[in-house]
């Protein structure tokens, strides 16, 4: 049985969309409007989480490119994906795991200091790109304006 | 209903509009690409042909079979409705699509709660734009109309349409990017009043490359109603005053004498995101291609339906194609089309530093 730490999770896949340019992802719920932006170490942990990762896959990843306490790096990435299934962005992933060898290969690489994990979420097209059903309809099936609707 | 069958009955529909009421077309290029018009009733000839940036001189009629061929009419001046099953209980997506009548080749837009239907069969270019009334229509409607279906059509031509304006100095230009309010109408006016060429305020057509290529899409130039009492030298033309939720916007739409020129066909050399910080002087520097993309894909892609994956990755890759910087304006607009030149010069110098390193 896999604790917390182990267990893995995953992009969620549509209705998130995401690209990443120059280290910082950008990501917009298709449903929702809202849409995120994760620069560098968050970055790389979302990239972990493409292909499904733990928390401790994720701060072994993070450990080995940033400079820094392990204890905090895990403690950062265990808020950082709570935040993400707070948002609905990521899910538990039931696949088996592959990432663990993976994460064990990689090279070491020039470490900067980890400066934490950040979901910078922004919420101004909310209202536009939220879906609606054709409530109310005329006489000849044609959708009625709001302001014509019946109560 | 299929989607085929509501083409059908669109087809139909139009035709009967075209007899009972009076009829026009417009034919020429939209983007190099040959299109054509076809209209009934009185409601969209004019409002088309004054809002598209359609080239349409003797040159540019005779250019081969369309790509696009648009059928509008309205029910209001031809007394013609779509003949169509009810709507209820279809679900409209976030981009206005109606997926359950939409499908590779077929794409079925209903916007504005059934003020507006449009029919795009992707395969052919046959298209059917339809309003019921034209009174329910909102103002920005008739400043930029059938945003979603050209949106659409165009991504079929390999153009990317972004909610942008462009600028540019003789042959180079930048994209100007920024949602609501960042200052892109008032920054494009004020650059053509200082001799700079403009391929629109808002929406543009853009052509994947190295560079990208920016076409016009509307003609339509639009400042809000106080900016404009603040800066009236921009717009030496006003249209008429659209009244846009809570907001108001004078109008002007850049076509004939006394009106300056949008047209597109030059060269993207940067991206720059727009602020507007008021009581500060206009200022920009370098920036990451991703605050490109955060200033230009979530306002782009809701309001022209394409929040999509493809639609995003095509952003990015413009993001990724040019240098990127963010320019902060202050109050007043006169400093800024020297600054924009400045900004041009730097990302011709950083394309070329690029491609000598390369």
């Amino acid at each position: 049985m896999s604790t917390p730490h182990t267990r893995r999770y995953r992009q969620r896949g549509a209705p998130i969309i995401h690209d990443t340019i120059d280290n910082e992802t950008i990501a917009i719920n298709q449903l929702t409007g809202a849409y995120y932006s994760l620069e560098g170490a968050s970055a790389l942990a979302w990239q972990r989480l493409e292909q499904g990762a733990s928390a401790a896959d994720i701060g072994a990843v993070l450990a080995n490119a940033y400079e820094g306490d392990r204890a905090q790096i895990d403690a950062a990435v265990d808020a950082f994906l709570a935040e993400l299934i707070d948002e609905q962005l990521i899910v538990v992933d039931e696949s088996p795991a592959t990432e663990s060898a993976h994460v064990a290969s990689l090279p070491a690489q020039a470490q900067a200091p980890f400066a934490g994990l950040r979901l910078q979420r922004y919420t101004d097209l909310e209202v536009m790109l939220l879906a609606d059903p054709i409530h109310e309809v005329d006489d000849t099936g044609w959708p009625m304006p709001i302001a014509e609707q019946r109560p | 209903m299929s989607a085929a069958r509501l083409v059908d009955a669109a087809r139909a529909s139009f035709a009967a509009a075209r007899r009972s009421a009076a009829s026009g077309e417009l034919d020429g290029q939209l983007a190099g690409h040959a299109v054509r018009f076809e209209f009934a009733g009185d409601f969209f000839a004019p409002q088309l042909t004054r809002a598209l940036a359609i080239d349409s001189s003797p040159a540019r009629q005779a250019a081969g079979e369309p790509a696009l061929t648009m059928h509008a009419w309205d029910a209001g001046s031809t007394g013609v409705r779509l003949d169509s099953d009810s709507w209820a209980g279809l679900m409209i997506n976030s981009s206005s699509v109606i997926e359950e009548m939409s499908d590779e080749r077929y794409q079925v837009s209903l916007e504005l709660h059934g003020a507006l239907a449009s029919i795009l069969d992707r395969v052919t270019g046959e298209a059917y734009h339809y309003v019921p009334d034209p009174r329910r229509l909102p103002a920005w409607e008739t400043t930029h109309p059938a945003r979603v279906l050209l949106a659409t059509w165009a991504r079929d031509q390999g153009l990317v349409t972004c909610h942008a304006a462009a600028v540019a100095d003789d042959d180079a230009g930048l994209l100007l990017c920024g949602g609501s309010r960042a200052g892109k109408s008032t920054t494009t006016l004020a650059c053509l009043a200082a001799g700079m060429r403009a391929a629109g305020d808002d929406y543009v057509l853009v052509e994947p490359g190295a560079p990208p290529i920016v076409h016009a899409l509307y003609r339509s130039t639009l400042l809000e109603l106080d900016n404009y009492q603040r800066n009236e030298r921009l717009m030496p033309v006003v249209d008429h005053v659209a009244d846009q939720a809570d907001r108001r916007k004078a109008v002007m739409f850049a076509d004939g004498a006394d009106r300056p020129l949008i047209a597109g066909g030059f060269s993207i050399r940067g991206l720059v995101a727009l602020h507007v910080v008021r009581g500060s002087r206009p200022s920009y520097r370098r920036a990451s291609g991703a605050a490109a993309l955060r200033a230009l894909a979530p306002s782009t892609l809701s309001q022209l339906g394409m929040v999509d994956a493809a639609g995003l990755a095509r952003l990015a890759d413009l993001c990724r194609s040019v240098p990127a910087f963010d320019m902060q304006l202050g109050d007043d607009p006169a400093p800024v089309p020297d600054l924009l030149r400045q900004v041009i010069a730097e990302a011709r110098a950083a394309t070329t530093a690029v491609a000598v390193h390369a």
